[in-house]
C-alpha cells in the first residue's frame, strides 16, 4: 500500500516535471513577450530600451537557461510575479483557488447528490417511465455545450426575469451578493454534472443488482430498501467514487468555460486570462497546480477504492 | 456491416432518426450557397443598417450584430463544425490505431513508452492544455498565419493531440488479444511480415471496435471545437462556426437573445444525433458490449 502510493507520487512528480518543461517551450511560442507589450504601450521606448530590458529580465538568455532558472526558483517556492495582477503568482492563484472552491464544492455536492439519487431510482425499475426520463436527462447532459447552457440561463434569469446578475464577481460585501453571483454558474455546473453521475450510478447499480447475492438476499426475504441500499449500493459505490474524484479534479480547471461565461474569477478563468494575457509565470503555475490537483485526485480515488472495497486490498 | 448488424442498427430508432437529422443538416450545409442565392444575401458582408432584424421573409431567423443573415451564417457554420468534427475524429482514429498496433506488435520499450505517454495525457487536465496549444503563434514555427485552410488544419491537429489516446489503448488491447489467436500465430509462423499480419489479420478484426469508439467521439470533438471557437482560440471570424457565433452573441445577449439560441441549438442537436448513432453502431457491431452495459 505504501509502496503503491510512493510509486504513484514519483510518477506524478515526473509527469509534472515534463509538463512544466513542455509548457515552458509552448509559452515561448506564443505571440509577443512582456517586453513587446511594454514597447507597444509606450512610444518613447526604442530598440535599445528593448534590448536593455530583455537583458535585465533575462529574456535574452536561451530557452533552456531560462527554464533552469525558473525550475530552480520554483523548487525553492519562488514562482515569480504575475504580469497582469502585479502580485506574486502564488498569491493570485490562492485567491482564484478559493473562488473556484466556493463554486465547485456546492456544485459537486448538488450534482452528486441529485445524480446518484436519480441513478439509483432509475436502476431500481429499469425501463420504467422514471428510468426513461433519467436516461434522457443523462443523454442531454453529455451533449449540452456548457457555455450554451450558461447563456440560456442568463437569457432566462438575467434578461427575461431580471432576478439575477448576468455574471461577474460579487460587487458588494456580504453573503447575499455573493450568493446571487454564484447562483447561475453553480446551476450550470450542477445540471452538467448530474447527468454524468446519473448515468454512471444507473449503470453501476444495474450491474450490482445482477450479482448472485442479491438473489440470495431476495430469497431470504430482505426488503427492497435493504437490498438496494444495503447490498447493491456499496458495490456500486466503488466506480462512482472514482468518477466523483476525477470529475472534481477536472472541474478545477475544466469549469474554465463556465467561469469564462459568467466572468467568475476562479482557477479556470485565471488560466485563460493568463495564457491570453502573456502572463507566463501565472499561466505556468496555474497549469501545474491544476495538473497536480488532477494527479492527486486520481491517487485519492485509488486509496478510497482500497478503503471501500476489501477485495482490492487482498 | 453485415446483414444482421444492419438489422440491429435499424432496430435502434433513435439512431436511425439521427442519421436522417444529420443528413438533413449536412445537405443544408452543402446547399448553403444555393440558399444564399435564393435569399439574395451575402453571409460575410456586414450591413450596419440591418442589425438585429427580427425574423422575416427576407431573413428567416433575423440578422446578427453586424446585420448578416443568421440562417446563412448557421448553414456556413455547419460546414465548418461538421467538417472539423469528422476530420478530427478521423485523424485521431488513424493516429490512435497506428500507435496501438505499433505498441502491440513491437512490445517492450516502445510499448511501455507509448502507453506511459497515453497515461500521462489522460491524467492531465486537457482543456487548459488545449488552450495553451491553441494560443501558440504559428508564425514562430515558420507557418503562415491567418490562412483559412491553416486555421482548420490547426484546430484538427490540436484536437487530435489528445484525441488519439483512447483509440490507441483500445486498439492495443484488441490487437494483443487477436495476436494471441491461432490464425494470427499461424500467419507469423508461416513467415508473414509484421505489416502483413497487422494489415490482413489484425486490422479487419479491429475495425468494428475502432469505428464504434470513433463515432462515439465525434460528438465530443464537435463540442470541443465549439468551446475553443467560443473562447476565441478556434475558428476565427469572419469564417463562422457555431462556437464563434455564440461568442459574438453572448456579449449582446441583452440586445438579441435569439442570436444566442440558434447556434447552440445546432450544436446540441448535432451532438445528440452523433451520440445516438454511436450508441446504435455499438449495439449493431458489438452486441456483447451492449449486453454488459444494459
Amino acid at each position: 500500500m505504501l509502496r503503491l502510493i510512493g510509486g504513484r507520487l514519483v510518477q506524478a512528480a515526473i509527469t509534472l516535471a515534463i509538463l512544466s518543461f513542455a509548457t515552458f517551450l509552448l509559452i515561448g511560442l506564443m505571440p509577443g513577450d512582456p517586453i513587446d507589450l511594454a514597447i507597444a504601450g509606450d512610444p518613447r521606448l526604442g530598440a535599445e530600451d528593448a534590448a536593455r530590458m530583455r537583458a535585465l529580465h533575462g529574456l535574452d538568455q536561451p530557452l533552456l537557461a531560462r527554464y533552469w532558472a525558473w525550475a530552480t526558483g520554483a523548487l525553492q517556492g519562488e514562482f515569480g510575479f504575475s504580469r497582469l495582477f502585479a502580485k506574486p503568482a502564488a498569491e493570485v492563484l490562492g485567491d482564484a483557488l478559493i473562488a473556484s472552491l466556493a463554486l465547485l464544492l456546492p456544485a459537486t455536492f448538488l450534482s452528486a447528490g441529485i445524480g446518484i439519487t436519480l441513478g439509483v431510482l432509475a436502476a431500481r425499475k429499469p425501463r420504467s417511465a422514471l428510468d426513461y426520463t433519467v436516461n434522457v436527462i443523462a443523454f442531454a447532459g453529455v451533449s449540452l455545450p456548457s457555455f450554451w447552457l450558461g447563456i440560456l440561463l442568463v437569457i432566462l434569469f438575467a434578461v427575461t426575469l431580471g432576478w439575477l446578475p448576468a455574471g461577474g464577481p460579487p460587487d458588494a460585501p456580504g453573503i447575499i451578493p455573493w450568493l446571487r453571483h454564484l447562483a447561475l454558474p453553480m446551476l450550470t455546473l450542477t445540471v452538467l454534472g448530474l447527468a454524468g453521475y446519473a448515468r454512471q450510478t444507473r449503470a453501476a447499480m444495474i450491474e450490482a443488482l445482477g450479482d448472485p447475492w442479491i438473489r440470495t438476499a431476495l430469497a431470504k426475504g430482505a426488503s427492497e430498501r435493504r437490498i438496494v441500499l444495503g447490498h447493491a449500493f456499496p458495490n456500486a459505490a466503488v466506480p462512482i467514487v472514482t468518477v466523483a474524484a476525477l470529475d472534481f479534479a477536472t472541474l478545477v480547471s475544466g469549469a474554465l468555460v463556465t467561469e469564462a461565461v459568467f466572468a467568475w474569477p476562479g482557477m479556470g478563468k485565471t488560466i485563460y486570462d493568463a495564457i491570453l494575457g502573456n502572463d507566463y509565470n501565472l499561466a505556468l503555475l496555474a497549469l501545474l497546480l491544476s495538473a497536480a490537483v488532477t494527479l492527486a485526485a486520481s491517487l485519492a480515488a485509488d486509496i478510497a477504492q482500497l478503503a471501500i472495497d476489501p477485495r482490492v486490498r487482498a | 456491416m453485415n446483414g444482421r448488424a444492419w438489422q440491429r442498427f435499424r432496430g435502434h430508432h433513435a439512431a436511425v432518426a439521427s442519421v436522417f437529422l444529420l443528413a438533413l443538416i449536412a445537405a443544408a450545409a452543402l446547399a448553403a450557397p444555393l440558399v444564399a442565392a435564393a435569399l439574395g444575401h451575402d453571409p460575410f458582408m456586414p450591413d450596419l443598417f440591418k442589425r438585429y432584424e427580427p425574423a422575416s421573409a427576407a431573413h428567416p431567423l433575423g440578422t446578427d450584430e453586424l446585420g448578416r443573415d443568421l440562417l446563412l451564417r448557421l448553414l456556413y457554420g455547419a460546414r465548418v463544425s461538421l467538417a472539423v468534427g469528422l476530420v478530427a475524429a478521423l485523424v485521431s482514429a488513424i493516429i490512435g490505431t497506428a500507435v496501438g498496433l505499433a505498441a502491440a506488435w513491437f512490445g517492450g520499450a516502445l510499448d511501455a513508452a507509448l502507453m506511459r505517454l497515453a497515461d500521462g495525457l489522460l491524467a492531465l487536465p486537457s482543456l487548459p492544455l488545449l488552450i495553451v496549444l491553441a494560443a501558440v503563434d504559428p508564425a514562430r514555427l515558420g507557418l503562415p498565419r491567418g490562412a483559412m485552410w491553416f486555421d482548420l488544419a490547426r484546430i484538427v491537429l490540436i484536437i487530435a493531440v489528445f484525441g488519439w489516446v483512447k483509440v490507441a489503448r483500445l486498439a492495443r488491447a484488441s490487437a494483443l488479444s487477436i495476436l494471441r489467436r491461432d490464425y494470427a500465430r499461424a500467419a507469423v509462423a508461416l513467415g508473414a511480415s509484421g505489416g502483413r499480419v497487422l494489415w490482413r489479420h489484425v486490422a479487419p478484426n479491429l475495425a468494428a471496435h475502432v469505428t464504434v469508439a470513433s463515432t462515439q467521439t465525434v460528438g465530443a470533438v464537435i463540442l470541443l471545437e465549439s468551446v475553443l471557437s467560443f473562447l476565441g482560440l478556434g475558428i476565427q471570424p469572419p469564417l463562422p462556426s457555431w462556437g464563434n457565433m455564440l461568442a459574438g452573441a453572448q456579449e449582446l445577449v441583452f440586445a438579441a437573445p435569439m442570436a444566442a439560441v440558434w447556434p447552440g441549438m445546432m450544436i446540441f442537436a448535432t451532438v445528440v444525433a452523433t451520440n445516438f448513432i454511436g450508441d446504435g453502431l455499438a449495439d449493431a457491431l458489438d452486441p456483447r458490449a451492449e449486453m454488459v452495459r444494459a
